[in-house]
Formats: structure tokens, sequence, C-alpha cells
């Protein structure tokens, strides 16, 4: 009898949920802000197709250089494709993109949810908490966290909807207008942006353990991406539609001034926000806790005689330390930034290159 | 060693056994649901909440006291409205929780002397405060607004609020502008006007009317009167219904409004000017007229057509002549049509638009109106 939970595998729907809640994870908030700072109205949505696509040919790459190797993951990749050395280097520069992604959004969390949630809670307080129930995700087996997207990401996506459904009421037609008024520039700038808040896909090259009998993983891991391209277009138009292209741009979080814009018919409750607000930090639990999941994976692949229990202890204090470090918003935006460009160098271009090696190599890889 | 660490560990735990660090409970908040703001001594800013008493609004059974009042204006005095609410929790047991606040109203006087955004940022910025409240400007002190005692509402601001809320009832009332279109406004820097809301004999309120406020320094200028605001209305295409009288030949006759459309093209005019066209299609009904046969009626068709385009040009030439000279501000929302339709020229005259070389000044605005005349009634005679 075949037992789809014992046997490991990644099915073609988990790779799908996975990718596209790993993307979908804090840069929502913020994406449509810092998309109208370069462009004019509702020309932005350019950008996030532009972004999109970026995103798109990436995925397909780490998909094709995942099919290459089924079942293995990204050290055991670089040992085959260059050496032992290099497999150390590139997965450690992994593990540490990860792990300050993670840090990054447990101090975004608390600031968040200190705004919004609690006004009299520590940050610090708020952070730790969090960091606490990382460390009781990661302490379990990868692939049950990889199945949590299957429960939680159908419900992000409905609470998303639910939004822009019941804004439908606020909209203004003329605040996107006018249309294709850009210049060429700012649209390009922009998607600078946009591009940054499609990082996630990455985690596949280390998933790719999970998938070891199928031969086609690129296509689910691209249409993840896809899914979170369309989700993100819908949210800029609506959040342009309801709020205008001038106070988007001066809301820090318009998503979730989108969520407390909500009025739903009957007034049956006013506070809709509170609803966005949970599924939102369990999609940011489920997104941390793969990406520390991802980390711990590395760690062990560099030194295998570890624990992962002692990996995680030795890490958290480390993150928890790195995320308060920011002294203010706009720290926290530059480290951010950091971390993006950190991560496009080492999770998308890196393998892009290991991908070209193993083509010219010919059919080493299948030795 | 390692039940040293349990132990430690455990110990931990306690930590989060406080409970909720925010937790505040329903009776101990101090529902605002009113704010008011006028000019106190010393260039001060005066801030006056409403604040609702749970227990007195509760209707029927329960421990009411009779005569007491569902409601309690606070008034606190401070050089900032941060610190004026700061201050008002010293003087009351519950703090204030503005969540649910609907109304802020402005008084003309602080609006006069103060930049709109610095009186109300704290309400813009704050997490709390919702985009939903309604900004009003008062004639005279702004507390005294919230203290009329209609006999309709039981508060004071929800007399106000539903006074002001349906401007389908009438077409000389400014349509709500809450805290999130403002915010759009002082960000665009654009002109634009407010509701208003005056006393009149003894506690009775009106709505009617608008406060202008440019958008340079975003001051109170002056006021539209009920005519006004009925031509700005039209214009900004938020009339749905209105009934206009016309003197037909000795004769008074009451058109009624049903269908209102407008429509705004932009276009590159004469010296290179913006041009508008305001397309008006307007469908309505003889609501009660002095006319004893239908025959007539159609007779005058044409001329009741006529006359209600004069009418409402009438309303429209107004509002526009004073907005384009007397104010120099376009609070009737040119400006973003221009942006809308014709970028290049927005681009060009964008920020000379109500300020600088007053280019929307210089602009022509040609009106047209379409009349038609759908029934007359329910009965062909009356009398």
């Amino acid at each position: 009898m075949k037992n789809e939970l014992i046997n490991e595998q990644m099915s073609n729907k988990e790779i799908v949920y996975t990718v596209s809640n790993m993307i979908i994870g804090f840069g929502i908030l913020t994406l449509p802000n810092t998309i109208v700072k370069t462009t004019v109205s509702s020309d932005g949505w350019i950008s996030v197709l532009l972004g999109g696509g970026v995103a798109i040919l990436f995925a397909w790459l780490i998909g094709k250089l995942g099919e290459s190797f089924p079942g293995e993951h990204y050290h055991t990749m670089v040992t085959r494709i260059v050496n032992r050395q290099a497999a150390h280097i590139l997965t450690l520069c992994f593990t540490l993109y990860f792990l300050l992604f993670v840090s990054y959004q447990i101090r975004g969390v608390s600031t968040i949810t200190r705004l919004y949630l609690f006004d009299n809670t520590p940050e610090e307080f708020i952070g730790f908490i969090f960091l606490l129930v990382l460390a009781y995700g990661v302490a379990g087996p990868s692939i049950a966290l990889v199945r949590l997207n299957l429960l939680f990401f159908p419900v992000l996506v409905c609470i998303l909807l639910a939004i822009v459904i019941l804004n439908i009421g606020s909209f203004d037609v003329h605040h996107l207008l006018p249309v294709l008024k850009s210049d060429f520039t700012g649209i390009l700038q922009a998607s600078k942006e946009t591009i940054l808040s499609y990082l996630g896909v990455e985690i596949m090259l280390f998933y790719n353990i999970f998938v070891f009998k199928k031969k086609k993983a690129t296509a689910p891991i691209v249409y993840g991406v896809m899914i979170s391209t369309v989700l993100y277009l819908l949210l800029f138009i609506v959040v342009i539609a309801v709020f205008g292209s001038v106070v988007t741009e001066h809301t820090l979080y318009p998503i979730a001034e989108l969520a407390k814009e909500v009025e739903v018919p009957g007034e049956v409750f006013e506070r809709f926000e509170f609803f966005f607000f949970v599924i939102w930090l369990i999609s940011l639990f489920c997104t941390n806790v793969m990406a520390l999941d991802v980390a711990i994976v590395g760690v062990m692949s560099i030194f295998p005689k570890a624990r992962r229990i002692s990996i995680i202890t030795a890490l958290l204090p480390l993150m928890y330390i790195i995320g308060l470090l920011p002294s203010g918003l706009y720290e926290l935006h530059i480290f951010a930034d950091w971390i993006s460009y950190f991560g496009i160098g080492v999770a998308w271009f890196i393998p892009a290159l290991l991908l070209l090696m193993v083509k010219l190599k010919g059919g080493r890889a299948h030795e | 060693m390692n039940k040293l660490i349990k132990a430690m560990l455990a110990a931990a735990l306690l930590l989060l056994m406080t409970g909720c660090w925010d937790q505040i409970e329903i009776e101990e908040r101090g529902f605002v649901v009113g704010s008011a703001l006028d000019v106190a001594e010393d260039g001060k800013i005066a801030l006056t909440f409403q604040i609702v008493l749970p227990v007195q609004m509760k209707g029927g059974s329960g421990q009411k006291d009779e005569g007491g009042s569902p409601y309690i204006n606070l008034t606190s005095t401070a050089d900032t409205v941060f610190k004026a609410a700061r201050n008002m929790s010293n003087e009351m047991s519950r703090s204030p929780y503005l969540a649910h606040n609907q109304v802020i109203i402005i008084s003309d006087e602080l609006a006069r002397t103060e930049h709109m955004g610095d009186i109300l940022d704290v309400f813009v910025r704050d997490h709390e405060s919702r985009r939903a409240s309604k900004i009003m400007i008062s004639n005279g002190k702004a507390s005294d607004m919230l203290k009329i005692r209609s006999g309709i509402e039981t508060l004071p601001v929800q007399y106000i609020s539903s006074t002001q809320e349906n401007p389908d009832k009438s077409e000389s009332i400014t349509p709500p502008t809450n805290i999130g279109d403002l915010h759009d406004l002082l960000l665009s820097n654009s002109s634009y006007a407010l509701p208003r809301v005056h006393k009149v004999e003894g506690d009775r309120i009106s709505t009617s009317g608008a406060a202008v406020f440019n958008g340079r320094d975003h001051r109170l200028i002056g006021y539209l009167n009920e005519a006004e605001t009925t031509g700005r209305n039209m214009i900004l295409g938020t009339v749905r219904t209105a009934s206009l009288e016309l003197n037909t030949d000795q004769r008074k006759l009451l058109f009624e409004v049903r269908e209102f459309r407008r429509m705004i093209k932009v276009s590159e005019g004469p010296h290179g000017l913006p041009m508008f066209d305001l397309i008006i299609s307007v469908k309505g009904v003889i609501g009660e007229s002095g006319l004893e046969e239908v025959e007539m009626m159609e007779q005058l068709n044409e001329e009741i057509k006529l006359k209600v385009e004069d009418k409402i040009k009438q309303y429209i030439s107004r509002v526009i002549d004073k907005s384009q000279n007397e104010y120099r501000s376009d609070f009737l929302g040119f400006g973003s049509k221009l942006y809308e339709q014709q970028y290049h020229l927005w681009k060009k005259y964008g920020d000379d638009w109500d300020r600088g070389e007053f280019i929307y000044s210089q602009c022509n605005i040609n009106v047209k109106v379409d009349v038609k005349v759908t029934t007359i009634g329910t009965v062909t005679k009356s009398k």
C-alpha cells in the first residue's frame, strides 16, 4: 500500500502551494506602496507583470536544475557540478540568506502586529514569542511543514479575495486613470522592487529532496509563481482603485489599510482586519518555518554530525539579535533591501549559472 | 545540570502566564463617537470628545438612570491635538478609544488659521482611528454642535451624521468627506470643499452649504451657499435627485429630477490651454403643477425643457464663476479630470493650476444640458 504521508514525496499541488505561499509573505503588505513611488497612477501593473516574468524565468531555471538532480538538495547538486568546497561555500551563503530573511521577518512581524494589534506589548516580546513558535515548528520533520501550506494557503487566498470583494463598494475607477503615462525608466525602477517580492522560489532547491520520483517539477514551480503574480496584480489594482496612487504612495502598509477599509454589508462586524491579520500571520509562520527549516538543512549538510536540535538552539538567539539590530523603520527597509539583493544573487543567479554549467558539461549530471 | 536547565525553561514559561499585555476590558474603554476642535486662548487647540455611556444607551429594561444623559462631552486644551487627547485621560476614568469616532467637527475659526493637515494629523496617522470618520466645518464653536439635543436620535453625533449622511435627500448637501478622502486631497494639494454644519433656530442644525479650502495652504477661504453647493454637486455628479422650481407664465412648476448624469470631457482648447466640456443629461417629472390640461403640458414641454436647462446652467455658472474668479481655487474637481484625461497638459500646467499662474481661472468651461421630461405624475388633472 502506498501512503502519501509516509513516502515523503511532494505532490504537484504541494509544490504549487509551497512556492506561492513562500512568495506571498511579508512583501505583499508594502508592495503597492513601493511600486507607485516611480509610476504614474495605475501603471504599476506593468511592473508587477515584468517582475513576475523575471521570477517565472528564474523559477523555470531553478526547476530545471532540480530536475537534473532528482531527490537531491542544493549541497549535493553543487558538489556534483563543481566540488565539495564550492558546495560548502554556496550552501553557507544560501543558509545565511535564509537566516537573515527570517530575522528580518521576525522583526517585521513584531513591528506590524504591534502597530495594528498590540499597542502596549513590546516588539521584542512579540518577536520572541514568534521565534519560539518557529522553533517548535522547525523541530518536526520538513515534509510536515511543507504540508502545512496545503492547509493554509487556500485560506490566505480566500481572505485576500474577501478583502477584494468586500471593497468593491469603495472602488473608484477614476483612481486608475490616466493609463500608460509612466516613462519607461520609472516602470523599470518599480520592476526592480517587484522582483524582490517574488523571492521565495529558491526554497525548491532544497525541497528537491522530496521530488525524487517525478521528472517534471518545473511546471508546478512555475505555476506557483504565476499564482502569486495574479494575486499581486489583483491586489495592486484594487489598492489603487480604492485609495488612489497618491494615498497609496504615502501609506506604509496599503494592504492592511485595505483590510481596515472593508465594510461588511449589514454591518455584522466592523473590524475585518483582524481576520486578515490572523491569516496573514499564519501564512508568515509557514513561510518562515520553511525558510528556517531550509537553513537548518543547509547547516546540516555542511556539518553532517551536528544534531538538528543543537543547530536550532544555536541559531535562534543569533537570529533574534540580528532582527533587533535595525533601529527604526528606515533602517529596517534598508536591511530588507540588502537581504533581497543578496538573495537574488545567491539564490537566483548562482543556480542559473550552475544550470548553465550542467548543460555545458553535458550528461555528467546523470552519472 | 540538565534538571537545572529544565527548571529554568519551565520558569521562563511563567512569563507567558501574565495574560494579554494589551488587555482592556470593554467596560473600561471610553468610546469616542465624535470629536470637535476649537481655537482656545493663546492659540491653543481645544479638543472635545463625545463619549457614550453604554448603560444609558440601553433601551427598555436594565438599571437605566432615567433622565441621565447617554453621553458626556469632555474638553481639554493643549498646544497639539495629540497632547489634548492625552490630557483627556487625566480627567476621566476610561481611556478614550477612537475606533468608533464617526464625526470630526472643526470650527471655522480654527480652519481659517491652521493648516488642515496639521489639525487632522493625529486622526490620519493614528492606527486606532478609522478612515471613515467624517469631517465637517462648523460655523461658530464646534463643541456647541456636540451639545445639540435633537430628541430624534439619542446622541448629538448621530443626529449630525445622519442629517448629513444622505445626499439623496437634498441636492444642496455636500457629500460626506471622510479622513481617507481628505488624506488624498491633502497629499495631492488640490482645493476642496467640506460639508458645513451650522445651528439654526435653537436646537436644530443644518448641513446645507459647504466650506471651501484652497490647496495652496489648506485653509478655509470661504463658503458656498445652498445654490452654489447645488451647482457644485451637479458638476461633481453627486446629485441623485433634485427639485427645481420653475416659473412659466405666472405659474409655478416644480421639476423633479429623477435621473442625473454628468460627463466631463477635457480637450486642448485655444492657446494650448485645457478646455472642459461639461455635458449634463437630466430626466425628470413635473412634480407639482398648477396646470389644468394635459394638452397644455405638452405644448409647454419645450418651454419646460428650456427653463430647466436655464436653471441648471444658472446654478453651475454661478459656482464656476465663484471658483474661477472669486476664490481662484479648483474645488470643483476639474484638475483631476485634466489629470485623468489629458495627462500631458496636466504635466505642463499642474503646478500652476490654481496657484502661481492660475491656469485654471483662464480655462474655458462649456456647459451643455440635455433635458427629458418623462411623465407628468400619476394624474392628468388634479382639480
